[in-house]
């Protein structure tokens, strides 16, 4: 040791060695304790393994950082065997179809999509026309989610709503992605009338909602606020605008018919305002109760039969006249 | 007074039926309906096909009466009373042997539908306050009468839904019929018509199943009838015909122009079977040339 200590000198520093010193030998070399350091960190190789490139030497660390390749499917060195393909090293074990897991590394593959399949998997693939998911590399068996110009599986993201993956179906909404059930209730809660959602009391009508205050008469434009409302057209109308736009008024009482409308001989009943001109019995537009009418008014069969004869005949030829 | 109208009467005086239907009964005066005129509940008075030959002045008593319906009756006059029933809405009075309507009968408050239909009115038979029902009327129907032309004033009937001149000697339409508002329906067929207004043009017959429009069963200059007749039922596109500039030339030629007068024949009728008729009060109005004469004005151009 000491022969050594009196010529050598360190290999690095090119210094010559104290007497009582440790020194260290490696390959026919010797250095000071401080000197036999990875040229990257200047730390001590742990357990003295050291990787030289160039004639110098580096930790395990800084060696593969600036010298190994990388996995591309786990993102791990690789040491050892490194399978170059698709543009990318990988460790044998990791390069796999990525549809049936086969290992591909003794194996023929086949590129599709950027992605490793093995040759029967490729044949399935074209054959089905499936998508393989941007994300995981697996085939999309469902249905394909297209967001930001990739092909994935919807549940590699949230819905935006309820945080939970999505699931087969998905809408956009605003711009986010929401689960179908979250959609349903969101849009279901949109006024039709401002677009916006609706927090508080909904009001359901014509299969739509609303906000209360914007739930209004289509013509007047004043909110219903609990008041009956008459839709027509998809719109709806409070009670005299529906009447001066659409009502039908009663020939006998002048009032707007409110349920069930007679309409014939060019005017509107109510029901039980359609009567005979003459005898006033109630006369229906359904069943055998036929009517007779002159001048546009109805008349019951026993009141036609009592009209002159002479007016009779003289309706008949009318009748003929109008043909 | 049969024991049926007797237990009828009852019956609607216990229960104060609004209501009272006493039809076909053979009824040959009120006197038969004893107290009918206390009824003061009834809305309705329904006292059709009867053999009443006047009504009882004390009918203005039925002070909350809506509906008097006196249809097929032989009744030659009404009761002037009839206007002191302030919500009398309808009164029907069709079928009967009228020859004129009382005095001041124009100041029936609330009368809205107005049934005169075969009758014997005349021109003269409507008394000088007809127009002011003008207020209330929604429809008037004076089918089967013998007015010569149509009565006076109709301009200011602008309620008016229905009006009804079936069946008259009418010749000359009034061009204020096409001002009227509301008109939906105008019955003028089986009259002496030549010659429309085009003034009817501005009537709004637009919806089909709400407009009615007749004219046929009258003596038309042809290219009306042809018009008529090819347009059919479509009164919106005959109403358009008469608007439009194609017919204002037809109109003026046959008015003021080469065809002034050149009209068709009047159109024979036989209206002695009018049952109306059968009263000693009515003096038919003779159809020849004298009578037109005296009814009718010569036809001028209307406003355009
Ligand atoms: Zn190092
Ligand atoms: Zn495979
Ligand atoms: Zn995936
Ligand atoms: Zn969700
Ligand atoms: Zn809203
Ligand atoms: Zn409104
Ligand atoms: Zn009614
Ligand atoms: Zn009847």
């Amino acid at each position: 040791m000491s022969i050594i200590t009196d010529t050598a000198r360190c290999s690095l520093c090119k210094e010559m060695f104290q007497a009582s010193e440790k020194l260290i030998n490696s390959g026919g070399e010797v250095w000071h304790e401080k000197c036999f350091v990875c040229v990257q960190c200047f730390q001590p190789f742990p357990d003295g393994l050291f990787y030289e490139s160039d004639g110098r030497k580096y930790c395990e660390h800084d060696f593969q950082m600036l010298f190994s390749p990388v996995c591309h499917k786990c993102n791990k060195f690789i040491s050892g065997r490194v399978i170059r393909a698709i543009g990318h090293p990988w460790h044998p074990d990791c390069f796999r179809c990525v549809w049936c897991d086969q290992s591909l590394a003794d194996v023929g593959f086949v590129k599709f999509q950027g992605q490793p399949l093995c040759k029967a998997c490729n044949t399935l693939v074209k054959q089905s026309g499936k998508h393989l998911c941007q994300i995981c590399f697996k085939p999309i068996e469902d249905e394909p989610l297209f967001h930001m110009n990739m092909v994935v599986h919807p549940h590699h993201f949230n819905c935006f709503k309820c945080k939970k993956p999505l699931e087969t179906m998905s809408k956009l909404h605003c711009g986010e992605l929401v689960c179908i059930r979250c959609y349903d209730k969101m849009e279901a809660s949109i006024c039709v009338a401002c677009r916006r959602p609706i927090e508080g009391r909904i009001v359901h009508a014509n299969a739509q909602t609303w906000h209360p205050e914007h739930f209004v008469c289509a013509y007047c434009e004043k909110p219903f606020e609990g008041q009956k409302h008459y839709e027509k057209k998809g719109l709806a109308y409070c009670e005299p605008h529906y009447n001066q736009l659409y009502g039908e008024i009663c020939f006998y009482c002048n009032n707007h018919v409110i349920k069930d409308v007679v309409n014939v001989l060019c005017k509107s009943w109510c029901v039980g305002h359609f009567r005979c001109t003459a005898c006033d019995v109630l006369l229906a537009l359904k069943g055998n109760s036929k009517f007779i009418f002159y001048d546009n008014r109805p008349l019951c069969r026993k009141c036609y039969d009592r009209l002159p004869q002479e007016f009779r005949r003289r309706l008949k030829r009318m009748d003929e006249l109008k043909k | 007074m049969s024991r049926n109208i007797r237990k009828i009467l009852e019956s609607n005086r216990s229960k104060r039926d609004r209501e009272l239907i006493i039809s076909d009964e053979n009824i040959g005066s009120l006197t038969e309906l004893p107290g009918i005129c206390s009824f003061t509940h009834l809305t309705r008075l329904n006292l059709s096909h009867n053999r009443l030959d006047e009504l009882d002045p004390n009918i203005f008593s039925l002070s909350n009466l809506e509906y008097l319906n006196v249809f097929n009756n032989n009744l030659e006059e009404l009761p002037g009373e009839l206007r002191d029933i302030p919500k009398l809405r309808e009164l029907n009075a069709g079928l009967n042997r009228l020859v004129q309507l009382p005095r001041g009968f124009g100041s029936c408050p609330s009368l809205q539908v107005l049934d005169l239909t075969y009758n014997n009115l005349t021109n003269g038979s409507f008394p000088g306050n007809f127009k002011y029902l003008g207020g209330t009327l929604r429809a008037l129907f004076l089918g089967d009468n013998e007015l010569l032309s149509v009565p006076l004033e109709i301009g200011t009937f602008l309620k008016l839904e229905v009006l009804v001149l079936r069946d008259n000697n009418i010749r000359d339409v009034p061009v204020d019929i096409g001002r009227l508002p509301k008109l939906k329906e105008l019955h003028l067929n089986g009259n002496q018509i030549h010659i429309l207004p085009p003034d009817l043009g501005l009537l709004d017959f637009s919806n089909p199943e709400k407009s009615f429009f007749r004219v046929f069963d009258n003596p038309l200059i042809d290219p009306l009838r042809e018009q008529c007749e090819s347009m059919k039922n479509n009164t919106d596109l005959f109403v358009k015909y008469l608007k439009s500039p194609q017919y204002l030339e037809v109109y003026t030629l046959y008015t003021i122009g080469v065809k002034k007068g050149n009209f068709p024949p009047l159109l024979k009728r036989d209206r002695s079977g009018k049952k109306s008729r059968k009263t000693p009060k009515f003096k038919p109005v003779e159809f020849g040339p004298l009578a037109f004469g005296a009814g009718v004005g010569d036809i001028t151009p209307g406003d355009m």
